[in-house]
């Protein structure tokens, strides 16, 4: 069985035709349609198609397709104008949030912060009250409902967000809501608290429900065109969007909770990483990857996928659950400068691609990270970018020049200190996810990717003491690699108050079984018959309220809760440094995740029968100190073979991307075709 | 007593580090800081800290100096960390503290904010050296006292404010010293939740102690140490690069707060700010005498309330440490409101006076660059505590309203947003409505709150709530006689406004220092803060600014109609609201409809 996976990004759309029995068939890239993206999916899964040898071409079943439509709509915000309902007296609360201003504007006494996402006249409330235990204490208002169907009307709103207090205790006003709202407007899309998240905090639920209003108008009719576009292409096929969990869903769940679609598309590179996890025997991995304008990192412990509820758009909490990703903006194109009191920094400003880099010919003049890499000699003179950059080094050792004078330094002294800076800098964001979080990144492996991931991986995993680092095969199409070996998930969760503890298995086993019927419901709705539940809780100390999200594994037998106990304080003590054994627990949350599998990923590796030595095709001339350059033996990517072994400094090239790999290093090419480094020697 | 900086020792004076490594560290310290905050706010036990937010973490040396800072830190808990800590260390002398010590204090004459903010402090060492310290302050929501939450505005002293920890070890070398934890759990309601806290307190001083410690053996401690010291100098020099930019000169501002709970009359602040060439001095010669009741900014909060309005005009964006500070002098008379004698009582002057010098900061430097100021924002934290009556260890709820931000050159306030000194955020309504008495009938942002302008000020918030249960009320506010300024011609903002309806339908309006106070179940109570000042004159704002304003509900006709001189009309049917703006002279379908 093949499936064809396509990641649309800004600039292009990358995509694979995946065989779930001997892997990679063949990849393609095609640039991006910023007015017609289900035409540029349509376009790349044509062309992987016919890049395939003939006799390939048969017994295709799926495409995934990781999108980036909701994050352009969140970034640019451009989206519709939608309203929101609320209980009576809690208009603003979408507004006022959590009331504090963010740490980027403390000090900041003109920053207005952003407007809100529904304008205020567009927020209308109703009466209608429950108590905290969802018993009604005030019978919703019906007939205000209904007007605010007339008003909707008028002004031509065709998306709506619901929210009223307790909404997650009892569902029903906000169900009766939009049957009165459907009954007048039959169109209007209508996302209701209660069943977008259904948690208590009114302003956390309130936006991340405002979201799905936001992006539901944009997402429910692109994915209704890429679905017939895809059918049209070939109607075999059946199409699959991946979410912001590392999952993916049909497209018509899809359309319904847009919200989840934030983290699309950087989801697929954390699947592949936990791949290449699966592939290298490697059980614990780090992903990292740096493109342009940022640097996101991913630890994949265990090889599970890490999901957050605390996750932000357009700034706003977004609270389903999403891949947990750190990004900082540390990327090829930040700026090296010096700042009014004389301190050298790498970034936050950003070339961008225009003017870009120096060493991009584009107008560029100040010195950023690929600039100093270009001095370095990592990126060769005159290499080809894509169809119309053409590296010059001497521009960029002009940039570096300009400002080492600022500094006292030379060009090349500068270009070592950028490089210096923004490896610390991305070790900090790798260290903030490992060590900050109770993991010592001295167990994980470095999975590098992205265009300037592999330049830079081996000298921070040296920072960390990371012993490993694994640069993939098809580094530029790896997250369309993830999107074919992904499964179909689908969280479900619900408020659970009560003390951790032997005697409410019953009532918890039934939380567990409504939430997995849900998540049943919708795999068996999407054909998917291969069905398994993972059960969770969220826990805190009485008394706590960040809660740590606990498995708790099958049947709730005699035992259990000091079981989950034990696993509870031995998280907090790994993540926060401290247990209490005295201390009561609290459940917060059940969660239930109903997982499809939609193909095997056990793709055998090429058998490795003995150490080969591949050959140089030259050597690149890199400068390793303000004094010292080395002739380093450059290897082309394409010509390496499984059970090849590098020993020692080398760079290696491809067409996107370009390896460095630092003296006492043990490079190995695996049967999947991944380099494993070994650095200082370490086996 | 004095807190006076140790002299420099040799080791700031060894070869400076190369710029890159220092760039390196400086990032790294930061980061340090950042994940102490997250540990502490990961496991803090009460609804202030954790979902609030009520907490500051630091990364002092071994000066005392502050290097580096939380993110999104409360700026009124900063500046003083170096007087708290110097205030341990004029007790405790650095020579006999080990590893393993931790320690804590609240005392407001010994270098502290008021009392309810604990300030701990753990020494790190490397290689046998004390070359730092990691520090949290946090407000502990109860310290004792004869009110529920601690704020007994009726105190005419310090020792009525709850319990007065001076600078003790918590922690001898790794072990807790139980007698002290003790008088603390002894001297406060729900120690349960204190403990819970202080634990979270203690986890994020290992977490930054781990960090450093780490950073001392990649780098070597001497490169660590000559970081921390030059990470200041940088930050002074950014400083004195921003003052140079402001004309030199003398600028004089005043304001008032609303009298204490005893007496009504103005509390004046007066500054005077000299500005010379990248020096700034700053003068509260001219102040009111320090006041009966609580609402004295002892020198701490006065230090940090000053430094804070420095650094949001100069350099608001760059990291925030002591080094910032160096070119400035603050001049505090003592025994005024700015810088009192003990044992008089803070309680207020943390979050209330500490707005208002702010307030007088900005007013001052107004004139010298009116384009880089907004007008006054809401100027006051509006904290309202609620506590059940007579139950023993009842969670005690506080909620801060105060929101609302001024407007400026370029834009209109935004409404409900957090300005000044304070940053604590609040607690969802499901939540309280769970923990404490109380039944929320409505949370939104006040009509006609933000002064007029060409730009409007902000509006702030107004929740209306009942009491469930008989309950203890106590109102620390402001600006409910006086108004948050406008500027260049832009209106002041509304005033604050407190209304209790009792259970028989009586109507009370409560001063905005209403002491602890018990009301029946039953009674409501309406609670506005004060909205922010417009800048520019009101006649210039845009018609469809004001028309934008009116189809949102933040302003009415009748207010639109007298701060603006438009004439608002009804036209039935207009899909965004029947009220539309006119102007002499200004077409109205180039605004009608027009969402701004």
């Amino acid at each position: 069985m093949k499936r064809i996976g396509i990641d649309a990004g800004g600039t292009f759309t990358d995509a694979v035709l995946w065989d779930e029995e001997t892997g990679l068939v063949s990849s393609a890239k095609v640039s991006s349609r910023a007015h017609d993206p289900a035409g540029a999916v349509v376009a790349a899964a044509r062309r992987v198609v016919e890049l395939a040898a003939a006799e390939q071409r048969v017994g295709i079943r799926d495409l995934v397709h990781g999108t980036t439509i909701g994050t352009n709509l969140s970034l640019e915000r451009n989206g519709p104008r939608i309203a929101l309902i609320t209980t009576e007296g809690f208009r603003d609360v979408l507004e006022i949030g959590r009331l504090t201003r963010p740490a980027h504007a403390l000090y900041d006494l003109l920053d207005p912060g952003s407007a809100p996402l529904v304008a205020r006249r567009d927020r209308f409330e109703v009466g209608g009250r429950l108590d905290g235990d969802g018993v009604e204490v005030e019978p919703l208002d019906e007939a205000a409902v209904a007007e605010i169907a007339e008003v909707l009307r008028r002004r031509g709103i065709t998306s709506v967000a619901v929210s009223y207090l307790y909404s997650y205790r009892d569902a029903r006003h906000e169900q009766r809501t939009a049957e009165i709202l459907s009954a007048v407007l039959p169109e209007l899309q209508i996302s209701l608290s209660s069943e977008v998240l259904p948690q208590v905090r009114e302003f956390e639920r309130t936006s991340t429900t405002v979201l799905n209003a936001y992006l539901k108008p944009v997402c429910a009719p692109y994915l209704d065109e890429l679905e017939a576009r895809v059918e049209e292409f070939d109607s075999e096929l059946r199409t699959w969007i991946m979410q912001s969990n590392g999952g993916v869903t049909s497209t018509r769940l899809a359309a319904e909770t847009p919200v989840n679609l934030l983290l699309s598309g950087p989801s697929g590179g954390v699947v592949a990483g936990r791949l290449i996890s699966q592939q290298t025997g490697i059980p614990n991995t780090i992903t990292v990857d740096m493109g342009g304008t940022s640097f996101d990192v991913c630890l994949v412990a265990e090889q599970q996928i890490p999901l957050t509820t605390t996750s932000m758009s357009m700034d706003l909490p977004v609270q389903v659950p999403t891949v947990d990703i750190e990004t900082i903006g540390t990327g090829g194109g930040s700026i090296a400068h010096v700042d009014s009191g004389g301190q050298f920094l790498v970034g936050p400003a950003s070339a961008g691609a225009r003017p870009g880099p120096a060493a991009y010919g584009r107008g560029g003049t100040q010195p950023t990270v690929t600039d100093a890499n270009v001095v370095l000699g990592i990126l060769a003179d005159g290499t080809l970018l894509g169809d119309d950059v053409r590296i010059d080094r001497a521009a960029a050792l002009a940039a570096c020049e300009t400002l080492g004078r600022e500094l006292g330094l030379s060009a090349v002294e500068t270009a070592l200190g950028i490089r210096r800076i923004s490896n610390a800098a991305m070790a900090g964001a790798v260290r903030a996810v490992s060590v900050g979080r109770g993991h010592d990144p001295r167990r994980f492996a470095l999975s590098a990717f992205g265009g300037a991931g592999p330049m830079h991986a081996a000298d921070i995993a040296l920072e960390l003491a990371i012993p490993t680092v694994i640069v993939p095969p098809v580094a530029g199409v790896l997250s369309a690699v993830g999107l074919v070996v992904s499964d179909v998930v689908h969280n479900h969760a619900a408020s659970f108050m009560a003390p951790l503890g032997d005697g409410i298995e019953s009532a918890l086993a039934q939380t567990f079984a409504e939430l997995a019927g849900k998540a049943a419901e919708e795999l068996t709705a999407e054909g998917v018959s291969a069905q398994s539940f993972v059960q969770a809780l969220d826990l805190h100390y009485s008394g706590q309220n960040s809660a740590i999200t606990v498995p708790v594994s099958g049947a709730l037998t005699p035992g259990w809760s000091a079981e989950v106990a034990e696993r509870f304080h031995r998280m907090h003590e790994q993540v926060n440094g401290f247990r209490v054994d005295d201390e009561q627990i609290d459940v917060v949350v059940a969660r239930v995740s109903g997982v499809g599998t939609l193909t095997r990923t056990d793709v055998p590796p090429v058998e490795i029968t003995g150490e080969t030595t591949p050959v140089a095709d030259g050597t690149r001339d890199l400068v390793v100190s303000a004094t010292e350059t080395a002739a380093v033996p450059r290897y082309q990517r394409a010509d390496l073979r499984p059970g090849d072994v590098i020993r020692g400094a080398a760079i290696v090239d491809s067409d996107n991307t370009t390896v460095v790999v630092p003296p006492r290093t043990v490079t190995r090419v695996d049967g999947f075709g991944n380099l494993l480094m070994q650095l200082e020697g370490r086996a | 007593m004095t807190i006076t900086a140790p002299a420099p020792t040799d080791e700031q004076h060894r070869a400076p580090l190369d710029p890159i490594t220092l760039s390196v560290l400086d990032a790294g310290l930061r980061t340090a800081v950042a994940e102490m905050k997250a540990v502490v706010l990961r496991t803090a036990y009460s609804n202030l800290w954790r979902e609030a937010g009520d907490l500051s973490c630091g990364l002092l040396d071994a000066n005392g100096d502050i290097v580096a800072q939380g993110v999104g830190d409360i700026p009124i808990h900063l500046a003083s960390m170096p007087m708290s800590l110097r205030g341990m260390l004029a007790r405790i002398p650095a020579e006999t503290i080990r590893p393993g010590d931790v320690l804590l204090q609240n005392d407001p004459y010994q270098g502290n904010n008021h009392m309810p903010d604990f300030f701990m402090a753990k020494p790190i060492f490397a290689d046998e050296k004390l070359i730092a310290f990691a520090a949290v302050r946090g407000h502990y929501v109860d310290i004792g006292g004869p009110a529920p939450g601690s704020y007994y505005t009726l105190a005419k002293d310090i020792f009525g404010e709850g319990i007065r920890i001076p600078p003790v070890r918590l922690y001898r070398e790794g072990q807790v010293v139980t007698e002290v934890l003790d008088i603390l759990t002894h001297n406060v309601r729900n120690p349960q939740e204190r403990l819970g806290d202080m634990r979270s307190q203690y986890a994020g001083c290992l977490a930054a102690e781990r960090r450093l410690v780490d950073y001392c053996e990649r780098y070597g401690t001497d490169v660590v140490v000559q970081a921390m010291a030059q990470v200041l100098d940088v930050s002074e020099q950014r400083a004195r690069a921003a003052f140079r930019e402001i004309p030199d000169g003398v600028y004089v501002f005043e304001d008032t707060c609303d009298g204490d709970s005893f007496d009504p009359a103005p509390i004046t602040i007066r500054g005077t700010v000299t500005v010379a060439d990248d020096e700034v001095t700053i003068d509260y010669g001219g102040s009111s005498k320090q006041s009966i009741g609580g609402m004295n900014s002892p020198l701490g909060v006065t230090h940090s309330a000053t430094f804070f309005a420095l650094k949001a005009l100069a350099e608001p964006h760059s990291a925030s440490n002591s080094g910032s500070y160096r070119p400035v002098t603050i001049i505090a008379p003592e025994g005024t409101i700015v810088n009192p004698h003990a044992p008089a009582p803070v309680v207020s002057g943390n979050h209330e006076t500490s707005a208002r010098i702010a307030d007088v900061v900005l007013g001052c430097l107004a004139q010298a660059v009116p384009d880089r100021v907004p007008a006054a924002g809401t100027g006051s934290a509006t904290v309202l505590l609620v506590a059940r009556e007579n139950v023993a260890d009842d969670a005690i709820m506080y909620e801060v309203h105060g929101a609302g931000q001024g407007a400026s050159l370029g834009v209109d306030g935004a409404h409900a947003r957090r300005t000044s000194i304070g940053n604590t955020g609040n607690t969802p309504n499901e939540l309280l409505e769970a923990t404490h008495p109380v039944r929320i009938l409505g949370y939104g942002i006040t009509t006609d709150g933000g002064g007029a302008g060409r730009t409007r000020g902000g509006s702030g918030i107004t929740r209306r709530l009942e009491f469930t249960e008989d309950v203890t009320v106590t109102i620390v506010s402001d600006r409910d006689v006086s108004r948050p300024y406008g500027l260049l011609g832009g209106g002041a903002g509304g005033n604050a406004h407190f209304e209790l309806t009792h259970p028989d339908g009586r109507v009370e309006v409560l001063s905005s220092k209403t002491p602890p106070t018990s009301f029946r179940a039953g009674s409501r109570l309406t609670l506005s803060c004060a909205g922010a000042g417009g800048y520019g004159d009101p006649a210039q704002r845009s018609l469809a600014s004001i028309q934008a304003d009116l189809d949102d509900g933040y302003i009415t006709a009748a207010a639109a109609e007298r701060d603006y001189g438009v004439s608002v009309v009804a036209e039935p049917g207009r899909p965004d609201g029947e009220l539309v703006a006119t102007r002499a002279g200004e077409p109205v379908d180039a605004v009608a409809g027009a969402i701004a």
